[in-house]
């Protein structure tokens, strides 16, 4: 298996007024290449955050402290992976939407409730592949260049098409740039000499302060007359938008993409955050509890979506969710994790077979089968406060096991067997 | 009273909401939210009302409790028999005076029709546990006065004899002395949810309404009230109405269910029933949709297209017609009345019988 993203010993803290809440304690995903990763747990134990620290967007008072995360997203070396905390801004923007993207919970809080659909599907268009949409616009007026003759038309559209053309090189040079940056950046990865590390930092702050457009282009942006040749490029992006949304099977796209997100219903409100998602076809998706306040009849619809893109469109999912129903369904392998820390790990059919954990065991218990007759077991207790966390194993005051060294040593993780790794003391020497 | 062990008879009943519009608040259109529905609850049983949000299942429970007035329809919350038969005979007749007998009685008899002392002292047999503890406890009082309140404003104790019997309620939820003197944000959501529990049992009802209350609790403490339910349930033989759109959970918990769809009940019957031989097309998308937790168990999904229509102005005839694969002409234009396949068992559909 080819691994794609990497997380190790990510540490997250938030600064709040009441103290600082640990949030993360070191935890270590890999997600493989082709594969559905579930991460499953409790609210509050820490799956948003860990997917937040690996896309960067940890907001205000929260910070990483520790770790690294490591993307494999290379085309020449599958092996040799970026560590993106170390990069810059620039070029975390440069990767969110188009390598990584994300589905956020509620999608009727996501969206932007002033900016119709059409716009906010279009953003990552334009952020992400302008020059393909200014290439488009050339295009099509070249196209209409030939059917026409009316001299002032076509001298009107020529002369759009110039600027199209000055913004197209302009961004093209741009591409250029970065590339060669990236490229070097690349190499440079890993190399710890004085020499590389003063050069990689030159590089970092040089990729800051390139521009997207030259200063000709920002200018026949502003003047009235001139910029009128943008809307040609926004219409593009609308025909990609309503492209996109039929190959999701949103019915009647070319109407919805003038609508405003509170005229849909949630099940479709979800699919335009999909399509966001999806507009600049990101090798992985992350999935952050995309069906947890839609219907069951609903639910089914998007999971099923997910499924399709799966097979046709993007590599790898990483899906979290608090249900173990749709880990069951969706996922490959899955992570559970408990208070900030990644309890257990293994393929999904190992984990409802043979769970280790005993978290993991008393999750599974305390969900109604199928087929439930007997009284549910539970987990005593609730998830603790992450401000003043329980020493030593995370889970301890609630756990069933206990042993004295679970109060004072946070347990290593263990691998029992291939590719089932869990972190609990119980284990320590049966492997 | 009589033998009868009817907790609860709805018929006909019917909620409403007004849409009003235009320059002057014309009333425009009605949101028909519970829609004709005729069920009965039994003493003691717990009866699920499933279905997707939007589909009534709420509004049904707070016009069952006179949380707000209802349209129209009658709801007898445990009386004789022999009278409420007669009544609905003294109501559906043709004679004007005969009529005119009904109606009298009829405020004797019909929840919704009775004058608000009346009501004031049948709320202690009624009560019922919110969706969000969080918003349902008021965040200015302590808990022995959240849990106290309906003692007091039903005069049902004072002095140590409320304070030992609040002690008393704390100790069945499972919580103790050291949290009645604490405001609701200094608990877990779980507890805070015990609390409702508690402040829903302190006058002792006949009958509770639980309006979706483990949703929004976690999965390993949704387990421990799940479980405090149940064994509430048989020790103090409680009736439930358990409004949830978890169809585990009500498989868990419930004995009866009641499947709701755009302000109606498509299919009732028991849950075994229900579950192993689901009759309804919706029923039968419902079911498969739950995600089952286990990899290996192969159900084949039916996966419903479309979303639930909009219930000012619902769709002719069965009001599932354009979501179903089975929907034939028909189907379009006469409403499919509930019918009885044996065993509790009732259907409202045209096709039943041939899917």
């Amino acid at each position: 298996m080819e691994k794609l993203a990497q997380a190790e010993g990510l540490r997250t803290n938030f600064y709040t007024f009441e103290g600082v809440v640990k949030a993360l304690n070191g935890v270590s995903l890999v997600v493989n290449n082709g594969e559905t990763y579930g991460l499953v747990g409790e609210s509050g134990c820490g799956k948003s955050v860990s997917v937040r620290s690996m896309m960067r967007i940890v907001q205000a008072p929260g910070r990483i402290e520790e770790g690294k995360v490591v993307l494999y997203f290379s085309e020449k070396d599958k092996t040799k992976g970026i560590d993106i905390i170390q990069r810059s801004e620039a070029y975390m923007q440069s990767i969110r939407g188009n390598d990584i993207s994300m589905i956020f919970q509620e999608a009727s809080t996501a969206l932007n409730p002033v900016l119709s659909i059409g716009f906010q599907v279009g953003e990552s268009f334009l952020l992400h592949r302008r020059d393909e949409m200014v290439r488009q616009a050339i295009q099509r007026i070249e196209k209409d260049l030939e059917e026409s003759g009316n001299p002032i038309v076509s001298g009107w559209k020529n002369f759009h098409k110039t600027l199209l053309q000055k913004e197209l090189n302009s961004l093209e040079a741009y591409n250029a740039k970065v590339a060669e940056i990236d490229n070097e950046l690349y190499l440079l990865e890993g190399k710890e000499d004085q020499k590389s590390v003063s050069r990689h930092k030159h590089l970092i702050a040089a990729r800051e302060n390139l521009k997207k457009l030259n200063a000709a282009v920002r200018f026949q942006l502003k003047i009235p007359v001139m910029r009128r040749y943008y809307k040609r490029i926004r219409k593009e992006v609308k025909e990609n938008v309503i492209e996109l949304l039929t190959s999701l099977g949103i019915p009647n796209p070319r109407n919805i993409v003038n609508r405003y997100p509170h005229e849909l219903s949630g099940g479709m409100q979800q699919r335009i955050v999909i399509a966001i998602a999806l507009a600049c076809h990101p090798t992985l998706l992350i999935a952050d509890e995309p069906t947890s306040n839609l219907d069951v009849t609903i639910q089914a619809q998007i999971l099923d979506l997910i499924k399709k893109l799966k097979q046709t469109k993007i590599a790898s999912v990483l899906f979290i969710t608090h249900d173990l129903g749709i880990v069951a369904e969706i996922c490959d392998r899955v992570t559970v994790m408990y208070a900030g820390d990644a309890c257990e790990t293994t393929s999904v059919k190992e984990l409802f077979k043979n769970p280790l954990h005993p978290y993991t065991k008393g999750l599974l218990n305390s969900v109604p089968k199928a087929d439930q007759v007997e009284k549910l077991q539970t987990i005593p207790g609730t998830v603790p406060n992450l401000i003043t966390p329980p020493s030593g194993c995370r889970f301890h005051p609630r756990c069933p096991f206990i042993m004295d060294i679970c109060r004072n040593e946070k347990p290593e993780t263990i691998e029992m067997a291939e590719g089932h790794t869990v972190a609990c003391h119980l284990y320590r020497n049966k492997k | 009273m009589s033998t009868n062990n009817t907790l609860i008879d709805i018929r006909s009943l019917k909620k409403y909401y007004p849409v009003k519009g235009g320059v002057f608040k014309r009333h425009i259109a009605d949101v028909k939210a519970v829609d004709d529905v005729d069920f009965k609850i039994k003493k003691g049983e717990c009866i699920g009302l499933v279905g997707e949000s939007g589909c009534g299942k709420t509004t049904l429970g707070k016009t069952l409790l006179r949380l707000h007035g209802s349209t129209s329809g009658r709801i007898y919350f445990d009386q004789p028999e022999k009278e409420v038969k007669e009544l609905e005979k003294l109501l559906a007749s043709e004679d004007h005076h005969d009529r005119l007998k009904g109606h009298k009685l009829r405020k004797k008899l019909d929840l919704t029709s009775f004058s608000k002392r009346k009501l004031m002292g049948l709320r202690k047999r009624l009560q019922i546990v919110f969706q969000d503890p969080s918003n349902s406890l008021n965040p200015r009082m302590l808990v022995k006065h959240i849990v106290g309140e309906p003692l007091v404003a039903q005069k049902l104790a004072t002095g140590v004899d409320l304070e030992q019997r609040i002690l008393k309620l704390l100790d069945t939820v499972g919580l103790g002395e050291m949290h009645m003197m604490r405001y609701p944000h200094e608990f877990s959501g779980g507890q805070r949810q015990r609390i409702a529990i508690a402040r829903a049992l302190a006058t002792s009802p006949d009958f509770i309404l639980m309006d979706e209350p483990t949703s929004a609790l976690d999965v390993s403490v949704q387990a421990q009230i799940l479980n405090l339910l149940k064994t509430l349930q048989t020790e103090l033989g409680l009736t439930y109405l358990f409004v949830t759109h978890h169809l585990l959970v009500v498989k868990y918990i419930s004995d009866r269910i009641a499947v709701m769809y755009l302000g109606k009940i498509v299919e009732t019957g028991k849950t075994r029933d229900i579950f192993d031989n689901p009759r309804h097309p919706y029923t039968k998308a419902l079911l498969s949709a739950i995600p089952v937790p286990d990899p290996e168990t192969g159900i084949e999904k039916i996966i419903l297209t479309g979303d639930v229509p909009n219930p000012i102005d619902p769709p002719s005839g069965c009001r599932f017609h354009p979501r179903c694969s089975f929907a034939k002409d028909y189907c379009k234009e006469s409403v499919p009345m509930l019918e009885d396949s044996g065993n509790e068992h009732l259907i409202a559909c045209h096709r039943w019988k041939e899917i």
